[in-house]
């Protein structure tokens, strides 16, 4: 018996999204939106970095605007995306696009350095065809989610009980975790953790993890509204 | 969610329900809604279908690129000034109605992907100009979208509807086929009939390229929308008179997926073959990629 793919109606007739391509465009904003959370801050200045098919055809299907709204966290059904580049000028936000090789990635790849008041960031992610978006790179660091879920990202230094110190912080605030990885990272010095749930974690929860003292970085990142 | 027409159809008959029924109950099953907010969530997409089906005849809208736009302008021009269409009135407006979207859809306005962005003018043309023509409430229509979607889960489970798959028959041959079956079911056809319709839709259709130029989804994704509809209305009256595919629907359905997968990957969405191959393709390639620097 043939597996049954679990979609909704509304994958097939859906998303409302700004043309003129799933990929090249929904996919972008996605991805600009995912940045911006990592960040956690307005961005003052966004270094875009094109790669193989989003490099050569950005300005035809819009992904360059759209990445920009996806920063400003517009919706991917914003009429303002076409106009993204003055909304940007009017919020304070300086962009340049490059065209860079990425190495052995997807065609629809970006790389996104950000600064904002206070913080730093760099993402790495793709977009992979209908809308949907793999994050391939947070801080350096390889992770693996596509926003689906709330995603909750965790670094810090590796010593046994990491897993169940922040569990625990999910147990209390009633959060079910869809998926979870964990990864030791430069001779195990260091654990990267990524948990998907079905509802983000309150604040409170968040504060109490990076209280945890071998915490170095946290960042949640809402599930994408499609 | 559906594995094929032929359990679709089954259901139907065995509970004596529409086609509209069976897919709707299993959406609020899967997504824990009432009847009212899936079809509520319906309605918002049917909402800017109604939108995008007219933005394009109003005024000429042209593409983010510059290389096409206008022509539903055009058409919906000609047909006012009370130009006899061969087409006849109902698919000549529809024809209009799935340019309209498409070039809305590259000039980078609001659409529904139904499947895809670049298949998105087929659907909502045909049932829109049915409702004008034949006087549908939007209860009526919503049913039909989610026909359709029934359809396309079919579809996206026994093959695909990506481009860069399947080339432009998984594209805009399953948004014709997807129009035709759920236009059946609107214009009073039986669940049966309507899986005919998705097959006969899909066989005229089946080998159809991916070779759009530049990479862009303009040339030839918006003038095949209007021929999408044309097939699909080749299909309802077939199959409402009674006529059926002689390969059964869901056998349709695999056929597409089989020549998919053995289509060379220059004519499935990378802008290499076909008519992004030809002189004027490549010459409005290097414009785009010049402009993009």
């Amino acid at each position: 018996m043939r597996k049954v793919k679990e979609i909704s109606a509304f994958d097939i007739i859906g998303p409302i999204m700004i043309g003129p391509s799933s990929s090249h465009t929904a996919g972008a904003v996605f991805l600009g939106k995912v940045a911006r959370a990592v960040l956690g801050q307005m961005p003052t200045k966004v270094e875009i970095n094109l790669h193989g098919s989003f490099a050569k055809t950005a300005k035809g299907h819009g992904t360059d605007k759209a990445l920009i709204a996806g920063l400003l966290n517009l919706s991917a059904h914003d009429e303002r995306i076409k106009s993204s580049f003055d909304l940007a000028k009017e919020e304070g936000l300086d962009y340049q696009f490059n065209s860079v090789d990425l190495g052995d990635v997807h065609p629809n790849s970006v790389q996104f350095l950000l600064w904002g008041e206070d913080k730093e960031a760099q993402v790495v992610g793709a977009s992979v065809g209908g809308g949907a978006i793999k994050v391939n790179r947070v801080q350096g660091r390889k992770v693996n989610f596509n926003g689906d879920h709330a995603t909750l990202l965790i670094f810090g230094r590796n010593q046994s009980g990491t897993t169940n110190d922040v569990t625990g912080a999910f147990v209390e605030n009633k959060i079910n975790i869809a998926y979870l990885r964990v990864e030791r990272l430069r001779r195990q010095k260091e654990v990267v953790m990524v948990f998907e749930t079905d509802e983000p974690i309150p604040l409170r929860g968040i504060k109490a993890i990076r209280a945890l003292p071998w915490v170095e970085w946290v960042c949640q990142i809402d599930k994408i509204e499609r | 969610m559906f594995e094929s027409l032929q359990v679709l159809v089954l259901e139907a008959e065995e509970k004596k329900k529409s086609l509209a029924e069976i897919v709707i109950e299993t959406e609020t099953v899967a997504s824990n809604l009432s009847m009212e907010d899936v079809r509520l969530e319906m309605k918002k997409r049917l909402q800017i279908m109604k939108e995008s089906t007219q933005q394009g005849l109003e005024r000429p809208v042209k593409s983010v690129s510059g290389i096409s736009g206008g022509s539903a302008f055009t058409f919906w021009r000609w047909l006012e000034d009370g130009n006899k269409p061969v087409s006849g009135s109902i698919l000549s407006r529809a024809m209009a109605r799935a340019l309209s979207v498409n070039e809305v859809n590259a000039g980078m306005g609001c659409i529904v992907a139904t499947p895809t962005a670049g298949s998105a003018g087929i659907l909502p043309a045909t049932l829109l100009t049915l409702q004008e023509s034949h006087h549908f409430s939007d209860d009526e229509i919503i049913d039909a979208l989610f026909v359709a979607s029934g359809i396309g889960m079919v579809v996206v489970n026994r093959a695909n509807v990506s481009g860069a798959m399947g080339g432009c028959q998984a594209e805009t041959g399953s948004a014709a086929a997807m129009a035709a079956g759920a236009s059946v079911a609107l214009l009073g056809g039986t669940p049966r009939q309507s899986a005919h319709a998705v097959g006969i839709t899909l066989k005229n259709m089946l080998g159809l390229v991916c070779d759009p130029v530049a990479g862009l989804v303009e040339v030839p994704c918006v003038k095949r929308n209007a021929a999408g509809v044309a097939q699909c209305f080749v299909a309802i009256d077939l199959a409402l008179a009674g006529v059926e595919s002689i390969i059964p629907p869901d056998e349709v359905i695999d056929a597409m997926a089989n020549i998919g997968k053995v289509m060379d990957k220059n004519l499935k969405e990378t802008g290499m073959g076909g008519l992004a191959a030809t002189p004027t393709g490549k010459r409005l390639a290097a414009k785009v990629w010049q402009d993009s620097k």
